[in-house]
């Protein structure tokens, strides 16, 4: 290999020196690659060549004449004649020449090679290449792209689908790469694109649990070429959080984490549902404020910062159960994608981060399904073909939690509670050609729950988006998303019957958005598009609840706003090492209400530079405005949130981002290892005053002050993506301030200093593991450190009206104690028997093995004239549950 | 759900607090209710590990001398009013000290404020004479908020679950103000455990009946606050009256209920920043520790030190009218308590010469012992019960009913 290597390398100088040999023309001692090469260079002969890597032939072959003419045809032939003469079988096929070792080319397929929906009957390859994409599922084969003759320069795009062999579903985030470094990703639809010269290449695809593969592609001109990829049988895989390292050293964007289906239902979760936001929080970077807790934080932002995207479309509270589940059912989602640092293009509005989470698509080639029996919840997915170009998945879920709340003791205060959800997804996709496809998305969800029998809360989810996606010449795709999301939640208070009420609110939102991808050179990619989402907000209302109830209706007024963008990324691919991103998002918000508007540039421009192959740099500034806020006093995502858009006295956030980051893949390409380092800045962050009512409140602008916010952090995290064992470990080491801009005298919170966010947590680390022993046990754990979060608490107490009140301390001034939990879990894969009717696999586990008493929360009282602190723990003893899936 | 509540516990919790760098801040009470008496109290706060003295003079019988009050006696306290002339009053002890200014007369269309000087008592000439670092405080100038009348003052048992305090206004004139705070004081008469008819007299070394007229302590009056300051906005309300609103509520087990309960409401019509202020007080201490407790965060009020405004000082002084009303719940009406007192052991005494040592240690006669066997029983033998069992002063009551007290109750 290394003398390969040093050949290559000092190949163009030795062709010149032999090739002007004044003794004769021709080379001598060189491999048969290099024989090719100098063929096609000084004979201008079409011939391309397979080398038996195990092979040492050295030709030697010369011509006393200028290789022109006749000399140079018998050059070919003494040539041909040498390579014969080692083993090696020379094919011509439409004027161009095959050196293959061993058994000479193969022009006919053999039976049933391509798919049935995609073998054009005519029995014309040249045709059949030249007019639509190839797949296929074999590797030692050449493939010819494009009708011969067609091309119009030395450079072609190749673009395609891949797909999974056995369901058809796409398949996303697969690398694809030739060996000279170019390199592409597919999309959430399967879909990749790539330039390569004409001629002869070699194209990889690589993708998470899937067997690699390697084909030889004959380039003529611009075409498709579709792949259809087998999941790896005897892969030791399981917990693997991936963006594949080829893409990692590739792409210049940073803060990506990408979670595979795989992944989620590997890593032990409370109560065994699978839940791919508990995933996402064991990445770097990614806080909650507690185990129950229905939002996250990403680099020392509130929850409300995060974009989270359900097939395009914006869901404001993503759990169930007030965050024990997520609402994303992980057996209709292909993954999540979360995006900490380079947010792309066409996203914008929050300032933290983007979480895109994918339905799959159905399988369009059988019907099938899951049924799952936990101890919260069952759930129900069947997907399968609609015709020859349609697919659908449906995914449901319910909980049947109620009946134990009978079981509880009576001083428990919760035997009258109640906790129910439900949500239901569909989706259904449509090839209507081979470049365009159209997909059908819905999704809705409710959720009520109780803690005692006089209060109920209930909030909704519900989506329906559209996307259509389109390929319209192999340099220019795109793709576009419209739909509705609406989130709705209600209080329902009957404590007290002639006050008995019922507050209402909601979010409606209608979006639509674009992205144009067009490949201006090889090295040279433009994306633009424009986006647009229109806010209708239900401040909130209360009515009469009961027949008793005196209250009046009071409705606050309705907010309604129009956010708009157009943007533009170049993603310039300078050489294998370098490669810049360099974006611009206009912005616009225009408020309805009062007519105030917004218009504000954004800029994302990233770069990276790959030292080697498997060891880069990269670093990113993005600046994001937000125009809705979450006004809340509570840590968490509750139903008692207020949402308020921005208006002449709300201005938008504004915040800015720059991070940079070392890559490197090492051991044999099984470890990745990043450490990335980050500093945000948020102006116009809102905190609410001391004493603030923000609930039902008309002018609730008056209850919050203008702060400025900066966090800044150090992530590294470790994963072994191969091999018996796997996982991760990620650490950070992060801060989050806040202060008040105003001076608002000696009502200024903490004096105007900086003082700790609620999710402040300097100390980060968590471990995910999984040792699969055998294909089908597997032992999964998670580890969880972290640093407790700012409360504020009292300092002191006093009487007034005659009873003991608390003194409290400066805003955010102390912290609860630590967080740490093991969880462990078994996994037991069903076996591999094809035709079984169905699969059975168990997941059997304990959450909180050693049983820490990890706090939620502190709170004081007073009682006989001390102060008593007490510690909320949510789930303070072990866990065990155990889960049955079944696969049919 | 059902499992998180299976699973989640409140533990307590000691957290390490910081003393505070400063002083711990002023606290004070004293609406300013024009046609009525202003009662100002001021004390302080205390260090979180500190206790709060448990009481103020007069001592409760049976419990310790203390040396640190409740409440400060040592301030003085004036009404300002805008026309330039100032009102102050007298120092009083009722079941607290405090100072009461005579704000009967005031005019109600003027505005007025709250004045306070910290470590000042009135010296023999009638001066004030400084007992340490005097410190001035003064409440922001507020015109008078009209108060309605409270048409009535009642109760109602909703199920066996909850004693509900309701109020009614509004129906006979139209509501003044938009918002509505009541306070109230509570009197509650309760009997000691048993009903002794004799006890033991230290002189004679004997066991005594009571005398006729004479008061075996059997029942007490005891009063507080009642531990709601209960505040609402108006607007949220039909009709532009209430009707029997639930103010405050107790469970079947709560002992004031046991016998005779009585409260006071004072109801006051009061400002925007004042209902802010109440309401969120009560959020900081009642509203806590679940899991979408909003935030708690220390609210200040209306009064700043003369001297050094950015100084922390707790307090929000209303000016407003007042209407009163008061309501008598007797259980043998209602049977609503459900509370059990388990009676503690007793000793058999049949030796005259221990009753010394069991009366120093707390204990009393209460009768004679009846033995199995009728032949016995022995005059000399009595069952000693712990005097908080016979005498209801030691549960902090006083055994004088208040003056508004009715007889036939």
């Amino acid at each position: 290999m290394k003398r390969f290597i040093l050949i290559l390398l000092l190949l163009p100088g030795l062709l010149i020196s032999e090739a002007q040999n004044r003794k004769g023309y021709g080379f001598s001692n060189v491999p048969v690659d290099s024989l090719a090469r100098f063929l096609r260079a000084e004979c201008g002969v079409p011939v391309y060549c397979v080398k038996d890597t195990s092979d040492k032939s050295l030709f030697s072959i010369s011509s006393p004449e200028p290789l022109k003419g006749a000399a140079a045809e018998a050059f070919r032939d003494e040539c041909f004649k040498s390579l014969r003469a080692g083993g090696y079988t020379v094919s011509e096929y439409d004027g161009k020449y095959f050196i293959l070792p061993g058994l000479g080319l193969e022009r006919d397929l053999p039976a049933g090679y391509f798919l049935p929906e995609s073998v054009a009957d005519d029995g014309s390859l040249i045709k059949y290449a030249g007019q639509q994409s190839i797949t296929t599922t074999f590797q030692n084969k050449i493939y010819e792209i494009g009708a011969k003759g067609t091309g119009k320069g030395d450079r072609a795009t190749v673009s395609g689908y891949i797909r999974d062999a056995v369901s058809g579903e796409p398949l996303a985030g697969v690398s694809v790469y030739d060996d000279r470094g170019v390199y592409s990703l597919s999309d959430a639809f399967g879909f990749f694109k790539i330039i390569l010269p004409t001629g002869e290449n070699h194209l990889n695809f690589s993708g998470y649990s899937l067997e690699d593969m390697r084909f030889t592609l004959m380039v003529n001109s611009d075409g498709g070429f579709d792949v259809n990829m087998k999941e790896k049988v005897f892969a030791l895989t399981g917990a693997v959080v991936t963006s594949e390292s080829q893409s990692r050293h590739r792409v210049s964007q940073m803060g990506v984490e990408k979670v595979r289906i795989n992944a989620i239902k590997n890593v032990p979760v409370a109560f065994g549902e699978s839940d791919v936001l508990k995933v996402v929080m064991t990445l770097p970077g990614v806080k909650t404020v507690g185990e129950v807790s229905n939002g996250f934080n990403v680099r020392g932002g509130s929850s409300d910062q995060n974009l989270i995207l359900f097939n395009g479309a914006v869901v404001y509270n993503p759990s169930h159960m007030f965050g024990v589940l997520s609402s994303f059912n992980s057996d209709v989602i292909s993954g999540a994608e979360i995006y900490k640092s380079s947010i792309p293009i066409e996203y914008g509005g929050r300032i933290s981060s983007v979480l895109e989470v994918n339905s799959r698509e159905g399988s369009s080639k059988k019907y099938s399904g899951t049924l799952g029996l936990g101890l919260l919840t069952s759930r129900l997915h069947v997907e399968g073909p609609l015709g020859g170009k349609t697919s659908f998945i449906l995914g449901a879920r319910t909980t049947y939690s109620d009946w134990i709340f009978g079981l509880l003791p009576k001083y428990s205060q919760m035997s009258d509670g109640s906790a129910t959800f439900q949500d239901v997804n569909i989706g259904l996709s449509h090839r209507v050609n081979a470049s365009n496809s159209l997909h059908l998305y819905g999704y809705l969800s409710g959720d009520r729950f109780s803690f005692s029998n006089d209060t109920a809360f209930t909030y909704n989810n519900a989506s329906g988006s559209l996307k259509w996606r389109s390929n319209f010449s192999d340099r220019h795709s795109m793709t576009l998303s419209a739909g509705w999301s609406r989130y709705g939640y209600q209080i329902e208070n009957s404590f007290n019957p002639p006050a008995a009420y019922r507050m209402d609110s909601g979010i409606d939102q209608w979006f639509f958005r674009s992205l144009f991808s067009s490949m201006l050179t090889d090295n040279n990619t433009l994306s633009y598009g424009i986006s647009s989402s229109f806010y209708n907000l239900d401040r909130g209302s209360v009515t009469p609840f009961g027949e008793e109830s005196l209250l009046e209706k009071v409705s606050l007024a309705r907010e309604r706003g129009i956010e708009s963008a157009a943007y533009v990324n170049d993603t310039w691919v300078l050489n294998r090492a370098v490669t810049l991103d360099a974006g611009l998002r206009f912005t616009h918000y225009l408020s309805l209400n009062d007519k105030s508007s917004f218009p504000a540039p954004e800029f994302r421009i990233s770069g990276k530079v790959s030292f080697t192959p498997n060891f880069s740099w990269k670093a990113g500034f993005n600046t994001m405005h937000q125009y809705i806020h979450k006004i809340s006093d509570c840590v968490n995502i509750s139903p008692t949130d207020t949402w308020k858009m921005s208006d002449s006295r709300l201005a938008p956030q504004e915040g800015w981002q720059a991070a940079t980051g070392l890559y490197a893949t090492v051991f044999g390409n099984n470890v990745d290892l990043s450490l990335e380092a980050y500093y945000k800045h948020v102006d116009n962050f809102v905190d609410y005053r001391s004493g603030a009512i923000l609930v039902m409140n008309e002018n609730l602008a008056d209850e919050l002050v203008p702060t400025e916010s900066k966090s800044y952090g150090v992530e590294v995290m470790l994963r072994k993506t191969l091999g018996m064992l796997n996982g991760w470990i990620s650490y950070t080491w992060s801060r989050s301030l806040q202060r008040e801009t105003g001076d608002r005298g000696f009502e200024t919170i903490n004096g105007g200093r900086w003082y700790s966010t609620s999710y402040d947590k300097p100390h980060d680390l968590k471990v995910v593991a999984n040792l699969k022993f055998t294909h089908r046990f597997s032992l999964s754990a998670n580890f969880d450190y972290s640093t407790g979060r700012p409360v504020t608490i009292p300092v002191g107490h006093y009487l007034t009206t005659g009873v003991g009140r608390l003194l409290y301390s400066d805003r955010n001034a102390y912290r609860i104690p630590d967080y740490m939990r093991l969880d462990l879990a078994m996994i037991i894969e069903p076996g591999h028997y094809q035709k079984q009717l169905m699969h059975v696999s168990w997941t059997i586990g304990v959450y909180n093995v050693t049983g820490r008493r990890n706090p939620y929360s502190v709170f004081f009282t007073h009682e006989d004239n001390t102060i008593k602190g007490h510690m909320l723990s949510v789930m303070a003893t072990q866990i065990p549950y155990i889960n049955l899936n079944l696969k049919f | 759900m059902a499992l998180l509540a299976g699973v989640s516990c409140v533990y307590d919790f000691d957290p390490e607090i910081k003393q505070l760098d400063m002083k711990y801040p002023y606290v004070i009470e004293g609406d300013i209710l024009i046609g009525d008496y202003t009662d100002v109290l001021l004390n302080r706060a205390f260090p979180f590990q500190s206790r709060l003295p448990d009481y103020d003079l007069p001592i409760p019988i049976g419990k310790p001398l203390t040396t640190t009050p409740r409440y400060l006696r040592d301030f003085l306290a004036w009404v300002d009013c805008d026309d330039g002339t100032s009102l102050t009053g007298t120092y009083q002890v009722d079941t607290r000290p405090f100072f009461r200014i005579d704000t009967r007369n005031l005019d109600p269309d003027r505005k007025y404020r709250l004045r306070v000087m910290t470590n000042t008592v009135i010296g023999p000439e009638g001066t004030p004479v400084p007992t340490g670092p005097q410190l001035t405080y003064v409440s922001e100038w507020m015109p008078v908020s009209r108060t309605s009348e409270i048409d009535s003052l009642s109760y109602e048992v909703v199920g066996k679950e909850k004693m509900s305090i309701r109020v009614s206004t509004g129906g006979k004139e139209p509501l003044e103000g938009r918002y509505i705070k009541w306070t109230g004081k509570e009197t509650w008469r309760y009997t000691a455990q048993l009903y002794a008819t004799h006890q033991y007299d230290i002189t004679s070394n004997a066991i005594v009946p009571f005398k006729l007229g004479e008061n075996n302590h059997y029942y007490c009056w005891s009063t507080a606050s009642v531990p709601y300051a209960m505040s609402l906005h108006l607007d949220e309300y039909a009709g532009n009256k209430l009707v029997d609103r639930e103010i405050y509520s107790y469970g079947p087990k709560e002992a004031k209920l046991s016998n005779i309960y009585s409260v006071e409401i004072l109801q006051q019509s009061i400002s925007k920043d004042a209902y802010r202020f109440w309401t969120v007080m009560n959020r900081n201490t009642y509203d806590v520790g679940g899991l979408f407790s909003p935030q708690p965060s220390q609210i200040r009020g209306n009064i700043v030190n003369v001297e050094d405004s950015s100084q922390l000082v707790i307090g929000y002084i209303s000016v407003c009218q007042v209407s009163r009303a008061r309501l008598f719940i007797n259980n043998k009406t209602t049977r609503f308590y459900s509370g059990v007192r388990v009676l503690p052991d007793y000793v058999i005494v049949n030796n005259p010469d221990r009753y010394m040592f069991y009366h120093r240690h707390g204990y009393g006669p209460y009768e004679i012992h009846q033995y199995p066997n009728p032949s016995q029983v022995s005059d000399s033998d009595w069952d000693w019960y712990p005097l908080d069992c016979l005498d209801c002063r030691r549960k902090g009551g006083v055994d004088v009913p208040p003056d508004f007290w009715p007889d036939n109750l």
